[in-house]
């Protein structure tokens, strides 16, 4: 029988989580065509929302993911209505630093928070550790399951694909399309960014809280830019605009490091000659912005008509 | 009751103006041209009324409902619809479901019957469907529902975009120079299309044209924009004979 050993079901984990992460910043950058670098500060109000939940309050395991999935859906949505009237570059920088500012809240939660309760006369009941600062949040209790992970990854890219070919998301690929001439057809155009924004944000929520409960140990400095970047290159490679290819993205950006991880020392000129001659050679991503499902079909009537052509 | 009835709407951009004391009552059912040489603000006309630019000054009444200050896609879920001088495509979905988006704000179910795939949302599905393709087959672009917009001649997208406007199911639907960059069969028939949709569906139109031919011969009334004023409106033979228009617009006309 042939058994996976631990490293290739971390792996896989990690592979799972990132399609989640991957697919639902795709609905962001490539459907709604918003370009936010703020995905892994999702992540990271999911992770600690639920963590905190399930070790501290003892709350089971879904109802803390679907917790801090929800308060990552109202932070995108509070947060998604004044930074989606910027666009390109400024969103992009407004994304970041909202990350920042979750990261760096994170931080200094405790502290803050204790000082708060004090002014209000409540710092004797108010708990002296929440988010435990830069040291980071140990001993969360472990669920180490692919089922888990892959149940989550096989339900986000279903209410995506539901959500995408409805009406609802096609109001969202029209502003990825071209945003003025949506308007021009009665799309409240502001309402959908947010809408799409915080639907990103409540799976990246759910992607940070299955993360957490896998590796039982988060720090804030997991949840940086380059966890961001890293999301940005998985959809950008599979095609802005493509779930499937999102979920190529993610499965080859995540097996792929490990690959590279033999020559530890190049991985930083490696991987990003990689996505430099992806970009010259194919900028739209592998997909574009096909589905897999229509390109194997493009392959068949490719190959049926080459048969046909050759047999007369 | 007028179908739209603007009053005294001006726009200024920064020390220039645009449009002045732009005044326009339509009746439904109405079709009206509104013609100026290059620059004359008749864009900005277009802008001004669907919500794209908040006026300067004025007031716009639509259908009965104040939509001075509305949102462009406020005015729009009023009825009143506008196309685009340079086309805006989807270029990336297919034409019919550039037709398709168009009917969102019409669309009864919402985010949770989709994801859910609940009865409502095929039903719907499928009425929106049904109602695209028979637009299209109208337009004669059935034949090419599932190709991608982008991919297509620029007459076909010019008609789309007609299409995909006529898809809101407006009261009044304002065409920036639809005939422009068209050849001359196109142009011809593209006339016998306006009429047969404004038949059909009983809106209104205002129509942008630089092609003089073209605006005397299917609009009923005919507005004048010179330097954001409206120095002349009337019946086409009027406007033709019109001195001040001969002198203004025709003067610098070099093409038609
Ligand atoms: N957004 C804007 N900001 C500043 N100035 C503008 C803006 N839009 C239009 N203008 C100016 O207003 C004037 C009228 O422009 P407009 O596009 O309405 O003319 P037009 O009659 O449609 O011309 P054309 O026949 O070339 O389409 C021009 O001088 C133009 O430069
Ligand atoms: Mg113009």
């Amino acid at each position: 029988m042939f058994e996976l050993s631990n490293y290739h079901i971390q792996v896989l984990a990690f592979m799972g989580i990132n399609i989640i992460l991957a697919v639902s910043l795709n609905l962001i950058n490539g459907f709604t065509g918003q370009f936010s670098l703020g995905h892994a500060g999702f992540m990271a109000i999911g992770a600690y929302t639920a963590a905190i939940l399930t070790k501290a309050c003892g709350w089971p395991f879904l109802a803390a993911t679907l917790a801090g999935a929800m308060l990552a859906f109202l932070f995108g949505l509070l947060l998604g209505i004044p930074i989606l009237r910027l666009k390109g570059d400024y969103l992009a920088i407004a994304t970041f630093g909202l990350s920042e500012i979750v990261r760096v809240a994170i931080v200094n939660f405790d502290d803050v928070s204790m000082k708060l309760a004090g002014y209000v006369g409540m710092g004797d009941l108010w708990p002296k550790e929440i988010t435990r600062g830069a040291l980071g949040y140990p001993a969360i209790p472990e669920v180490k399951s692919l089922l888990w992970i892959y149940g989550w990854a096989f339900v986000t890219c279903l209410v995506l694909r539901n959500i995408v070919r409805s009406s609802e998301g096609r109001a969202i690929s029209s502003i990825g399309e071209d945003e003025l001439a949506a308007e021009s057809l009665g799309i409240n155009t502001a309402r959908y960014k947010t809408l799409s924004f915080a639907i990103g944000a409540f799976f990246a929520g759910v992607a940070g809280a299955l993360f957490a409960h896998w590796v039982t140990f988060i720090k804030a400095d997991l949840f940086k830019i380059d966890k961001s970047i890293e999301i940005l290159l998985m959809v950008v490679l599979g095609g802005m605009g493509s779930l499937s290819g999102s979920v190529l993205g993610a499965v080859v950006l995540t097996i792929l490091p490990e690959y590279l991880r033999m020559f530890a020392q190049w991985r930083m000129v490696i991987y990003p000659v990689l996505l430099i001659l992806l970009m010259l050679t194919r900028p739209e991503g592998l997909l574009g912005k096909r589905e897999l499902s229509s390109v194997i079909a493009g392959l068949f009537t490719r190959a049926r008509r080459s048969a046909a052509a050759a047999a007369t | 009751m007028p179908l739209l009835s603007a009053d005294n709407v001006g726009k200024v951009f920064g020390g220039l103006t645009a449009v002045k004391g732009f005044t326009l009552s339509m009746e439904p059912g109405e079709m009206v041209g509104l013609i100026g040489p290059n620059g004359a603000g008749k864009t900005t006309v277009f802008n001004l009324l669907t919500g794209f630019f908040p006026p300067t000054t004025g007031s716009i009444v639509f259908d009965g409902v104040d939509v001075t200050g509305y949102k462009a896609w406020q005015v729009a879920q009023q009825g009143m619809v506008r196309t685009f001088q340079n086309i805006r495509m989807f270029s990336s979905l297919t034409v019919l479901d550039n037709l398709k988006t168009a009917q969102h704000f019409r669309t009864g179910y919402g985010l949770a019957e989709a994801i859910l795939r609940l009865p409502r949302y095929f039903g719907e599905e499928k009425r929106i469907h049904a109602d695209c393709m028979r637009l299209l087959e109208h337009l004669e672009l059935d034949g090419v529902a599932g190709e991608i917009a982008g991919s297509l001649p620029y007459g076909y997208q010019k008609r789309l975009e007609i299409a995909r406007a006529l898809s809101v199911r407006p009261k009044l639907l304002l065409l920036d120079e639809p005939a422009a960059g068209l050849n001359p069969t196109e142009t011809r028939e593209l006339l016998a299309r306006l009429t047969s949709i404004r038949k059909e569906f009983g809106l209104a139109m205002l129509l942008i044209e630089h092609d003089m031919k073209f605006v005397m011969g299917i609009c009923e009334r005919i507005l004048v924009l010179v330097y954001g004023e409206t120095i002349a409106q009337g019946l086409p033979e009027e406007i033709r004979k019109n001195p001040q228009v001969l002198e203004a617009y025709l003067g610098t006309e070099d093409h038609s």
